[in-house]
């Protein structure tokens, strides 16, 4: 078996990057030193960063080394190459950003970009001496960490393997897939280790890829190089040059202690007797030990998606007012989008979190599923206009029932409808524009009111029913006012003479009638009504009909 | 010797060379009427605005919903911006509308803006045959520039759109225009004079009031079929 692992390296600092354009020019900083970045990561730029990346020549021992021909650097054991990329205005910018658990000054650092690493920043540094340490306040931007966001980029890291896998194992900042048939798919591991990296950077992560026999050497292989691909049987061999520290967990100080032995690679541990191993350092030696060898016997767990999908945001200064909310909105649903993978929103649903307590959530109803942000940002602009949060939000969740827009197969023989997906998104459009109340297919009901319609979700797909032409002949049609309305009319002893109504008034000349309607008498809403067709001077056949509990008469609409 | 014929100027400004009117015949949709179809010269023309005007009693719902009728029933896709909401889906299933596969846009009736712009986007999704547009009684002030987008956008995807109102609202926007008008409705007692009267339909006349392919004919009389 083969597995995939898929590592957002400092998920939280990426998280926010993603969500922040202006921020985006910030290069993560990996928490673990060992391997630099390459520089092909830029997250503003995902197209670009894809085609840099599917430019890359594979090379030996698996590694993915970029032809230096396309100008693209990609770190390996330490080294540095090329930092520019071909199609950027100069060299690559970097920002010193950093990102603190919390608000204020005594809030301690907890990621950081390479800028800001390279000026003398580290983890747990209060906001006041890391700016102390970068020159001054203009020179370091810190941000509060958003649970919201980091939520958000692991959800977006997963869906990134549920485009390549039916079932996904999620850790915190990295995922786990098997890659069995995927395989056939593609014409190398090299090249599909580049499409999920690919992938990864349509959705605004930069991650690094590994594929290998087993969980842990892959994980190892991914904090190791950007894409690794470590052949099978071939495991010792791979992680014999990498420094111990990559197969330590993060509260492991197995590090310190056998550094002072000499040990530093884990060519060197694996060298060493396992029994001699597990004598001195324990289970947690043992531990060590197999993975450096390249023997893991941690089960692949994985889990098949979740139905909704979530994107969500915490905003700095809680918002009043409708345009900067519908500002944060877009940005949302653009992600969300670009995370459907091909699938469209069947069900939108908006959380607010209040300031300072408490929230409130929207239903967004769709006629149709549909992928456009823009049809998606008019239906949410509107159900805000209509009952506005009540209370300044500051933060915002998004959750989407996605659903495959339906195909259609064509028929020679009939004409072609709308495109399936293009009648999803007119659909949300027409919904936006009149209310989903009155969008559909009209459907008769079985009840003794005459005026009894109801709507059912309009489909194109090709009814098995064969309808026959109709007789080429006029029916008699009718439109009915919606709601009746009301009329005063003048009785003779033949039935009515006069009708004066809000948009008629007229002698009636011919009268048919009455014709006595009643039902629902069981529901406890029971209605009598007699009905007269009469012919007004105006030139109209009119349809009125008098209540007879209330003796109103109203008139229902005219022949036409 | 060579015969050799010219046409007098006034007879060659009607003259429409044979193979445009192939090609018009060929992008014709029946209206369900074989004499309304010969009326027009074919049917509605596809890719174009074609208006039915009349008051009420005209027949102009009548001839609305059996051209709906016969697209769907053949297999197109049509929609139907009601621009009043006053669509009877009884009365539309008599005309033999199938009713699953009509798209009802039920618009504000105090907004004729609203079903301009639903029957704009019906148009934009394409593989609408027939988008017909009913303004209902009123006559909204609708601007030049609106029909024009709205007869390019029916032009883009060889759709029809078909508006129904009272009074003829798009003028000389509308490739052709059928003026319907009525005559008298029919009242039947049976042989009983005694009997309670029952209306059995309407008698009407129509008229093509404007064709952009051709002169405008002669006046039809119509009367509803007593068996539906």
């Amino acid at each position: 078996m083969r597995i995939a692992c898929v590592y957002a390296p400092q998920i939280a600092l990426q998280a926010v990057l993603r969500r922040d354009p202006k921020l985006s020019r910030g290069e993560p900083a990996d928490s673990a030193p060992y391997g630099d970045f390459g520089t092909a990561r830029h997250p503003a730029h995902p197209a670009r960063f894809a085609r840099a990346l599917a430019g890359g020549a594979p090379s030996r021992e698996g590694l993915a080394r970029p032809s230096e021909a396309s100008g693209v650097g990609v770190g390996v054991g330490g080294r540095r190459a090329k930092r520019t990329l071909p199609g950027f205005p100069g060299e690559l910018r970097e920002d010193s950003f950093a990102l603190a658990d919390a608000k204020g000054e005594r809030a301690r650092i907890v990621a950081f970009t390479r800028a800001a690493h390279r000026v003398g920043v580290r983890v747990g540094m209060t906001v006041c001496q890391a700016r102390a340490m970068a020159g001054g306040p203009d020179r370091l931007r810190v941000l509060p960490a958003s649970p919201a966001d980091t939520a958000a980029a692991q959800a977006a890291l997963a869906d990134v393997g549920y485009g390549f896998a039916p079932c996904v194992q999620s850790e915190d900042d990295r995922i786990f897939f098997e890659v069995g048939d995927l395989r056939r798919l593609f014409p190398s591991e090299q090249a599909l280790a580049q499409a999920v990296t690919a992938q990864a950077a349509r959705v605004g992560l930069a991650a690094r890829v590994a594929i290998a026999a087993n969980k842990g050497v892959a994980r190892m292989a991914s904090r190791a190089q950007d894409i690794a691909i470590v052949p099978a049987g071939g495991e010792a061999a791979f992680l014999a040059p990498l420094p111990v520290r990559v197969a330590l967990l993060p509260d492991d100080d197995l590090e310190a202690r056998l550094s002072r032995w000499g040990i530093r690679s884990l060519g060197a541990l694996a060298r060493l007797p396992k029994d001699a191993v597990v004598l001195r350092l324990g289970e947690a030696g043992a531990r060590l030990w197999r993975l450096a060898a390249g023997c893991d016997e941690e089960p692949l767990a994985p889990l098949p998606p979740p139905d909704t999908v979530e994107e969500g945001t915490d905003i700095d200064y809680p918002i009043c007012e409708l345009e900067p909310l519908a500002f944060v909105l877009r940005s949302l649903l653009d992600q969300v989008m670009a995370r459907l993978h091909g699938r469209g929103c069947a069900g939108l649903t908006l959380r607010f979190e209040l300031d300072p307590c408490g929230f409130e959530v929207r239903q967004i109803a769709l006629a149709a599923p549909t992928r456009e942000s823009s049809t998606l940002l008019a239906l949410a602009r509107l159900a805000l206009a209509q009952r506005p949060p009540s209370a300044p939000v500051k933060g915002v969740a998004l959750l989407v029932l996605p659903a495959r827009v339906r195909s259609v197969q064509l028929d020679l023989l009939r004409p072609s409808g709308p495109a399936p997906e293009r009648l999803a998104a007119t659909l949300a459009r027409l919904s936006a524009l009149v209310g989903i109340e009155n969008l559909g297919a009209p459907t008769e009901v079985d009840s003794f009111r005459e005026e009894a319609v109801a709507l059912r979700p309009y489909e194109t797909s090709p009814d098995p029913v064969t309808y026959e032409l109709p007789p080429r002949t006029l029916a008699l049609a009718f439109r009915r006012f919606r709601p009746p309305q009301k009329l005063e009319i003048i009785m003779g002893r033949q039935g009515p003479t006069a009708l004066r109504g809000k948009t008629t008034t007229a002698r009636i000349l011919m009268a048919a009638g009455p014709y006595r309607a009643s039902g629902e008498w069981w529901s406890g809403e029971g209605f009598s009504r007699d009905y007269w067709d009469v012919h007004a001077s105006d030139g109209a056949v009119y349809r009125v009909h008098q209540d007879q509990q209330s003796g109103q008469w109203f008139l229902d609409g005219y022949y036409d | 010797m060579a015969l050799s014929w010219t046409p007098s100027r006034a007879l060659a400004a009607h003259l429409v060379p044979a193979q445009q009117i192939e090609r018009q015949e060929q992008r014709r949709l029946t209206t369900g009427i074989s004499a309304l179809d010969e009326l027009l010269g074919g049917g509605w023309l596809r890719g174009a605005l074609c208006e039915i005007a009349g008051s009420r009693g005209s027949g102009r719902t009548s001839v609305l919903l059996i051209s709906l009728a016969t697209a769907l029933r053949q297999g197109h896709c049509a929609a139907l911006v009601d621009g009043d909401g006053t669509l009877d889906a009884r009365a539309a299933g008599r005309s033999g509308v199938p009713l699953p596969r009509l798209l009802w846009v039920r618009c504000a009736r105090d907004d004729p803006a609203q079903a301009l712009a639903a029957a704009k986007i019906v148009l934009g999704a394409g593989g609408f045959t027939l988008v017909a547009l009913d303004l209902g009684d009123r006559m909204p002030q609708v601007s030049a520039a609106s029909w024009i987008r709205l007869k390019r956008a029916a032009a883009e995807q060889q759709a029809i759109l078909l508006v129904a109102a009272a009074h003829r609202i798009p003028g000389a926007h509308a490739a052709s225009a059928l003026g319907l008008r009525s005559l008298r409705p029919r009242f039947d007692r049976g042989k009983d004079d005694s009997a309670p009267a029952l209306l059995r339909g309407l008698e009407i006349s129509a008229q093509v009031e404007r064709s952009a392919y051709g002169p405008a004919s002669s006046v039809l009389v119509l009367s509803h079929d007593l068996s539906r």
